[in-house]
């Protein structure tokens, strides 16, 4: 499904919705459709090696907690999607799982997030390396005024490296983002001419040119047109063969097209974590089967 | 409804009509007067303003013309060029790095309470202290105590207290403009503090700083109260070297001087002494305009190279 091959004639289908000749079928698309289409949930491994195992995550804003006792395996090149209603906590988790809570004074984190055996949330835990292994996308894309190649080698300037090795990073990286074709003529101009979509898959390029471990993405799509968060959807199934995911996002139809794992957010609380299918098929708690079937939320 | 109901309704719509149509005639009347009056106060001022500017020009045009006047003979101001603009790199030289200094601590590092608070009206107060006050203090600390004489080094420290708050406002707000997402993007990938802010912060607000830097060089080059006793009102003979420990005057105060205490004491004719006095009006403001002109313009020619738009 070739995003720049939509036009006119793509059957809605494809995109997740009912073709019109259907009148008579139920409005709403299951998702077992809406996922058959983009295949995710066939990289399923339930057997992958913990990433990132978060234990009894407690954080707080000074007195105010915003996370409850949240616990969730990051799995090894699986892509966990985290869902839930505005002002549930999930970007404030994902924001724990690199420590950019650190900015904002007056927080408190208990609890553990083991990664390669180190705890997260350790206070001697160096930051600045741990940001170099997890990497992370933004909401809303936040290119730096400097040339398209500055954007992507930024990262392995900081560390240092050699110059041949930062140009060649640079190109496999907007290879790897599916921008390489659009910009290999105009690395030199500035990255803030670029469109949003672009300017966005060029933030993925930049956070996959340290090649990190992992790769958090806060709502990646969610300023995008809708051409665009295509795109940003099938780059991140695609990513998945290299790179451990955790993906916030609104769009339940989203996590539902990309993930193997999904999580559902309720006021601070995780309230189920399983795998895709499994959570939008056959939720286990009341609260994700409101949601999911659009009650609340 | 009847027609009588109709008719009656009718003229009782018709009537209400009539008096929002009234009313709204009545509003909108207020507000021509109000939009006239402030349109024109707005263009009296402006022409205020550019009649001043006109007069000045005009009286002193003609002598920017004239050879000798950027001589080192009698109405030559050579000299008082010279050390305008060494003052003004001097002064630009030695305050600038510290307003930029002192602008990223207190934008990226500092939290937000009382220190902060405490800095910004200090700041703010030295701003409002009137510029002869600084430079008695100047005479003071720096001509007597530091023991640097009437010299252009004095004068240059003096001017370090007058531009302070100035360029710390405009290194702040160049550097608030920079949005918090750039900040988190380039921690995110693992720089830390220093390096985020030294290469993407800084390059950022690179437009807020070249401005900053042309506006306070337009205020060091206006300035005549800080400098009057610090760097004193007369030239050596070796005024045209790099020396920070001679005494100098600028065109502002040489201006003062000539059209003040010296009238008609230094061997000038009147005729004389209005060539210097009035063409180095002119002069000043020929280059405040530049200035002016020149901060907005390369403020705006860097914003639209960074930002490719």
């Amino acid at each position: 499904m070739d995003p720049t091959r939509l036009n006119a004639e793509t059957p809605i289908r494809t995109l997740g919705g009912k073709a019109p000749a259907e009148q008579g079928a139920p409005l709403e698309t299951s998702p077992s459709e809406i996922i058959g289409d983009f295949r995710a949930h066939e990289k399923l491994d339930t057997s992958a090696s913990i990433k990132i195992d978060v234990q009894h995550l407690n954080f707080f804003y000074g007195s105010k907690q915003a996370l409850y006792d949240v616990s969730i395996p990051l799995r090894e090149r699986q892509v966990t999607a985290l869902i839930g209603p505005s002002g549930c906590g999930k970007s404030t988790f994902l924001r724990t799982l690199n420590r950019m809570n650190d900015l904002i004074p007056g927080i408190r984190t208990e609890g553990k997030a083991i990664f390669d055996g180190q705890n997260i949330y350790d206070k001697s835990m160096d930051v600045v390396l741990l940001r170099q292994r997890i990497g992370m996308v933004f909401q809303r894309p936040n290119p730096f005024p400097k040339s398209i190649f500055e954007n992507v080698a930024y990262g392995l300037k900081v560390q240092g490296k050699a110059k041949g090795t930062v140009s060649a990073a640079v190109e496999s990286s907007l290879r790897g983002a599916a921008l390489w074709d659009e910009v290999k003529d105009r690395l030199h101009t500035s990255a803030l001419g670029l469109s949003g979509g672009q300017q966005q898959r060029l933030c993925i390029a930049r956070a996959l040119a340290v090649k990190p471990d992992v790769l958090l993405m806060d709502e990646p799509a969610s300023a995008l047109d809708p051409i665009a968060t295509l795109k940003i959807e099938e780059l991140i199934v695609e990513l998945a063969k290299d790179y451990t995911i955790v993906i916030v996002t609104h769009n339940m139809q989203q996590a539902a097209r990309v993930s193997q794992f999904t999580g559902f957010f309720l006021s601070g609380k995780l309230i189920e974590v399983a795998p895709t299918i499994q959570l939008f098929e056959r939720p286990k708690r009341k609260e994700t089967e409101d949601y999911i079937s659009g009650r609340f939320g | 409804m009847s027609m009588q109901q109709t008719a009656q309704t009718s003229l009782a719509g018709s009537t209400r009509l009539a008096e929002q149509q009234r009313l709204v005639r009545r509003l909108k009347l207020g507000n021509a007067v109000g939009t006239g009056t402030l349109c024109g106060i707005g263009i009296l001022v402006a022409l205020l303003f550019v009649g001043i500017i006109v007069y000045l020009l005009l009286q002193g045009s003609a002598y920017l013309f004239l050879p000798e006047f950027y001589s080192t003979g009698p109405i030559g101001i050579r000299p008082e060029i010279y050390n305008t603009f060494y003052i003004l790199i001097l002064a630009e030289i030695i305050s600038l790095p510290i307003a930029l200094a002192a602008a990223i601590y207190l934008i990226e590092y500092a939290r937000q309470g009382v220190f902060v608070t405490t800095i910004h009206f200090a700041a703010e107060t030295l701003a409002g202290v009137p510029s002869i006050v600084l430079g008695l203090f100047g005479v003071l600390a720096f001509s007597i105590y530091a023991h640097l004489g009437t010299s252009r080094a004095a004068g240059a420290l003096t001017l370090l207290c007058l531009n302070f708050p100035l360029a710390l406002r405009l290194f702040e707000d160049a550097l608030a403009t920079v949005p918090r997402e750039m900040r988190e993007g380039g921690l995110a990938l693992g720089a830390t503090r220093w390096h985020m802010i030294r290469t993407v912060v800084i390059p950022s607000a690179l437009p807020g700083i070249v401005t900053a830097v042309i506006l306070t060089a337009g205020k060091i080059i206006g300035e005549a109260a800080a400098l009057l006793f610090t760097m004193g009102l007369n030239n050596p003979s070796d005024v045209f070297t790099l020396s920070p420990f001679i005494a100098s005057d600028t065109l502002t105060t040489h201006l003062y001087y000539v059209a003040g205490p010296g009238a008609g004491s230094t061997g000038l004719t009147t005729a004389q002494e209005t060539a210097i006095t009035a063409g180095s009006a002119t002069l000043l403001i020929v280059l405040l305009l530049i200035i002016n002109v020149a901060a907005r313009g390369l403020g705006r020619a860097i914003q639209r190279r960074v930002t490719a738009a």
